[in-house]
C-alpha cells in the first residue's frame, strides 16, 4: 500500500517540481521597477559608478530602438518574399559608467520583451512567439547582461558628440540559453545634455540558443542581424 | 446573337483587365510589398505617446552614416500575396494582388473558353454528381 502511494506520488512531485522550475525559469533575471519602464538597479551595480537608464520608447519618429532582419539563406527554398525586418521599442535597462568617464561602461542589464517584437504581419508575429521559435510564454524576455567594454577608442564626433568605438561584452540569454556574447558598438556622448547613445549591429546565431526548426536554414537564415540604438540618461524613467 | 455576345465578352474582359491592372497599380503605389501589411492604429497610438525625440541630438554617426536606425514603417501595403491563410475570409490580411485578381482572371477565363466547352464541362460534373446519387434523373444535357 505504502509502496503504491510512493509510486503514485513520486511522478506527481516530479511534475510539480518541473512546473515550478519552468514558471521560475527567469526568476534570476533583473526585475522591472513599479513603473515597468526600467529595471531595479542592484546596490552592487549602483556602487560601481554613475547609472544611466535606457530612455523608454522610440528614439525618434523615424527611428527605432531595435531592428532584426532575416536575409533568407542562399537555398532553393528561400525566396525574396521570405526577407523581413522587424522591430521593438520596448527594451528596458541601464548601464553603469565609471564616474566622470561616461563612455567607459562597466556594467549593465537590458531586457527585451519577446511579445514586443513586431514583424509587421500578425501571423508571422504569432509564429515568432510560439514554441518552435522564441517561446514567449516560457521565455518572455531576452536578456543582455553587460559586463563592460573592451578596446575603447575615440572615433571623432557624431553630430557634435564625442564618439568611441568599443566591444561590449557580457552574457546573452535567449530562449532560456545563456551564452557569452560580445559585439562591436559605437558609444556617443553628449556631455551638455548628459546623454549617452549606443549604436550596435551584430548577428545572433539561432542555433547557439537552441532555436531550431525545419524552416531555419531554408527560409530563415541561421543568423539574424540585430541593430540597436539605445539612448541613456541619468534621469530614471517613471 | 453574335454581336451582343461579343460585346458582352469584351466588356467583361476589359473589366477583368482593369481589376488586374489597378490592383498592380495599388501594389506599386503602396510600396511593392510581397505580403499585405495593414496600418496598425494601436501601434501608431502607442508610438505617439512613447516617442522621446532624442535621436536627432546624435545626428550623423562617426562614419557619416545616420547614428540612429531607420524605423520600420507603419502603413498599409498591398502585397502580392495575402498574409493570412486563404480560409480566413474575414481577415483583412487576405486582401492582396493575388486574391483580388484571381476571381477576375477566372471570370476572364470563362469568357475566353468557348461556351461549348464550359457547357460540356458542366454537364460532365452534373453527370458525375447524379451518378454518385441514389437515383438517376435522366435529365443530363446531351
Amino acid at each position: 500500500m505504502r509502496l503504491n502511494a510512493v509510486r503514485t506520488l513520486t511522478p506527481l512531485f516530479a511534475a510539480a517540481a518541473l512546473t515550478v522550475g519552468v514558471a521560475h525559469a527567469q526568476d534570476d533575471f533583473p526585475q522591472r521597477d513599479a513603473s515597468g519602464k526600467t529595471l531595479v538597479v542592484p546596490a552592487e551595480h549602483a556602487a560601481k559608478g554613475a547609472v544611466y537608464y535606457l530612455v523608454p520608447g522610440k528614439p525618434g519618429p523615424d527611428a527605432d530602438q531595435t531592428r532584426f532582419t532575416n536575409n533568407p539563406p542562399d537555398t532553393k527554398q528561400a525566396k525574396p518574399v521570405d526577407a523581413f525586418t522587424g522591430f521593438s521599442n520596448e527594451a528596458v535597462g541601464y548601464i553603469v559608467t565609471s564616474s566622470g568617464d561616461p563612455q567607459n561602461i562597466i556594467a549593465g542589464e537590458f531586457l527585451l520583451p519577446v511579445e514586443s517584437m513586431d514583424t509587421g504581419i500578425k501571423g508571422r508575429n504569432n509564429h515568432l512567439k510560439n514554441k518552435t521559435w522564441l517561446d514567449a510564454k516560457k521565455h518572455p524576455d531576452i536578456r543582455f547582461s553587460l559586463a563592460g567594454v573592451r578596446n575603447l577608442r575615440p572615433a571623432g564626433t557624431a553630430g557634435g558628440a564625442p564618439s568611441y568605438t568599443a566591444e561590449l561584452h557580457g552574457k546573452m540569454t535567449l530562449h532560456g540559453v545563456t551564452k557569452d556574447f560580445a559585439f562591436p558598438a559605437t558609444i556617443m556622448v553628449r556631455p551638455n545634455e548628459d546623454l549617452i547613445a549606443i549604436r550596435a549591429q551584430y548577428p545572433v546565431t539561432l542555433a547557439d540558443f537552441d532555436v531550431a526548426n525545419n524552416i531555419i536554414g531554408k527560409k530563415v537564415a541561421g543568423e539574424i542581424v540585430v541593430e540597436q540604438f539605445f539612448i541613456l540618461s541619468p534621469k530614471k524613467p517613471s | 446573337m453574335g454581336r451582343p455576345s461579343l460585346l458582352r465578352k469584351l466588356i467583361t474582359l476589359g473589366c477583368c483587365a482593369a481589376v488586374l491592372v489597378m490592383s498592380l497599380m495599388l501594389w506599386d503605389a503602396t510600396g511593392r510589398a510581397y505580403y499585405t501589411q495593414q496600418f496598425d492604429a494601436e501601434r501608431a497610438k502607442r508610438e505617439a505617446e512613447n516617442t522621446n525625440n532624442l535621436a536627432n541630438l546624435f545626428g550623423d554617426g562617426p562614419a557619416g552614416a545616420e547614428a540612429s536606425i531607420e524605423a520600420v514603417p507603419n502603413r498599409f501595403s498591398l502585397g502580392l500575396l495575402p498574409s493570412t491563410e486563404p480560409w480566413n475570409i474575414t481577415n483583412p490580411d487576405l486582401v492582396s494582388v493575388m486574391t483580388i485578381s484571381t476571381p477576375a482572371l477566372l471570370i476572364a477565363l470563362l469568357q475566353i473558353v468557348p461556351q461549348r466547352s464550359t457547357r460540356r464541362l458542366l454537364s460532365m460534373i452534373r453527370a458525375r454528381g447524379a451518378g454518385g446519387g441514389s437515383h438517376k434523373t435522366g435529365a443530363e444535357p446531351a
